[in-house]
């Protein structure tokens, strides 16, 4: 079987002032596989995960989406890229002058030419693949934390992306629930053969769901390999990390 | 001494950033005006918002702003036996001057406020990012409409100032200053001409444009959370109400 990037990042540096918050980062995502990218909060996951789609431009490096460089790209030639993607904001960036419904019939509306009855049956799909029902009429503050994270998920699921984007998808939910995203990963994943790229700190949800684990630490991917690499690596830094340690070579501050 | 100059550098040269970013944003605005895709539902929204909703506020300024009028006018010009053309000059007083600074003031408390505050809110909390990411163009999206309602409907709203003003002043002339009524219309029919309420108008457009861009600039380059789009909406109103003040001296010399 050969393997197919699908994503390759390349020498990624990104400052803000003074402070250097990527570095240097080499980064492959292969096709048809979840990748999961761990590192401490305030890292800059998800700076890098704003460079992927274009959100931000780096200071220099590279990113090849399918073979071209998005970050030379002028907003229309971003705009047809990202129609391949789906991202999932770490508090889901739901619009709130919306009701549900129209957050995940948003993107039908802007880029198909789809009747109402069809986006309205469409939009009830999307959000029973990630277990909800009749939310469509509540407004995204009534909704609990992990149902606005799955309102999100099917917003971004609604024009059935290639590449999906979790940004922290289990962080700030309980552990129950935090179990229940993760499930959610794998069965999109199964649904869909999309490509995942996950970021997060939650080192159980992680091995879940990964074909792929890279660790982003001083602005840079120090580590990656398959989750069991990862599990049976010695590394002092790596061991502190997912065993969740404050004592350790990674500083706190 | 260095120091000084240094925050005086430093002041300029954010003065200028600001600038360009402001004619940057201005220039995008304007330009998905013509480029598709178009949200005509959304300008209509807007123009609700901005204009229909904008009424009462515009009526109550105009009414008292035309009747306090009367009276110091009247005061003035009673002196040399000239109370009869009162109504003319409240009217060219209106139609040229506080007709459009008082309304585009009002409806910048109002709703460039709201602009900044909701665009600001949408940024901190990545909803603009989520617009991006779904290859919708935030400024299309979010700072066109506005712009254009607002370079629309302030001329529109400017027109009803101008005339409750007007109204106001003769309610003020004819019924409690005696002021002949015949004398009062027919002196603004003589004088008023309609390049006043015209001049006038230009700039309610462009105080509308100025009110807009700058409310959904402050809102759409927010950061720091709830703070931040406490502190953005404050800029924005403030900035703008200078901003039109500035511009109306600017036009006014212009087309003097
Ligand atoms: N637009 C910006 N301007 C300035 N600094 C920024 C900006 N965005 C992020 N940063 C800084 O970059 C660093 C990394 O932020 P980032 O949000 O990527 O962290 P993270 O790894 O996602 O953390 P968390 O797990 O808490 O979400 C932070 O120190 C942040 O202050
Ligand atoms: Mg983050």
């Amino acid at each position: 079987m050969v393997k197919k990037e699908i994503i390759r990042i390349i020498d990624l540096k990104k400052s803000f002032g003074p402070f250097k918050v990527l570095n240097g980062v080499n980064l492959g995502v292969e096709q048809g596989k979840t990748t999961v990218i761990l590192g401490r909060s305030g890292g800059g996951k998800t700076v890098l995960m704003k460079h992927i789609i274009g959100l931000m431009r780096p200071d220099s490096g590279k990113i090849i989406v399918e073979g071209s460089d998005i970050t030379v790209m002028d907003d229309i030639a971003l705009d047809r890229v990202r129609m391949n993607f789906g991202m999932c904001f770490q508090d889901a960036a739901l619009f709130d002058s919306m009701t549900s419904g129209e957050n995940v019939a948003f993107p039908l509306r802007m880029h198909t030419k789809k009747r109402e009855d069809e986006i309205a049956h469409i939009v009830r799909e999307k959000l029973a693949q990630v277990g909800l029902k009749d939310v469509e009429q509540k407004m995204p503050s009534d909704l609990s934390g992990g149902m606005r994270k799955r309102v999100g998920l099917a917003r971004a699921l609604a024009l059935d992306p290639k590449i999906l984007l979790f940004d922290e998808p289990t962080t700030g939910l309980d552990p129950i629930m935090s179990d229940a995203i993760s499930e959610l990963i794998l069965e999109t994943k199964r649904a869909t053969g999309a490509t995942l790229v996950v970021i997060s700190h939650d080192i159980g949800g992680t091995f879940k769901v990964a074909d792929k684990v890279a660790m982003l630490f001083g602005g840079r991917i120090v580590l990656e390999g398959g989750p069991d690499e990862i599990r049976a690596n010695s590394n002092e830094a790596v061991r502190q990390f997912i065993e969740g340690r404050a004592k350790g070579p990674i500083p706190l501050i | 001494m260095v120091k000084v100059l240094e925050n005086v550098g430093r002041g300029a040269a954010s003065v200028v950033e600001e600038a360009g970013r402001l004619g940057i944003m201005l220039f995008q605005s304007l330009m998905w005006v013509v480029r598709p895709p178009y949200f005509g539902r959304l300008i209509l929204k807007q123009m609700e918002f901005v204009g229909v909703k904008s009424i009462t506020v515009v009526i109550l300024t105009g009414a008292f702003t035309g009747m306090v009028m009367a009276f110091q006018i009247y005061y003035g010009f009673n002196k040399f036996g000239a109370e009869s053309m009162v109504g003319a000059a409240v009217a060219l007083a209106m139609t040229r001057e506080l007709g459009p600074v008082l309304t585009a003031l009002m409806v910048n408390a109002r709703a460039g406020s709201a602009m900044a505050a909701e665009l600001g809110t949408m940024r901190v909390t990545e909803q603009i990012d989520a617009l991006a990411v779904m290859a919708v163009n935030p400024v299309n999206y979010l700072v066109t409409p506005r712009v254009l309602a607002s370079i629309i409907m302030l001329p529109v709203l400017t027109v009803v100032s101008d005339y409750v003003g007007m109204l106001g002043g003769y309610m003020v002339a004819c019924g409690l200053l005696k002021v002949n009524p015949g004398m009062f219309v027919g002196n603004i029919y003589d004088i008023l001409e309609i390049n006043d309420i015209f001049n006038g108008l230009i700039k309610a457009s462009f105080f509308g444009m100025i009110l807009s861009l700058v409310g959904c600039y402050k809102g759409f380059y927010t950061y720091g959370g709830a703070e931040g789009v406490g502190r953005a909406t404050t800029e924005a109103v403030v900035l703008s109400s200078i901003l039109i003040l500035i511009f109306d001296y600017v036009l006014t010399a212009l087309m003097f």
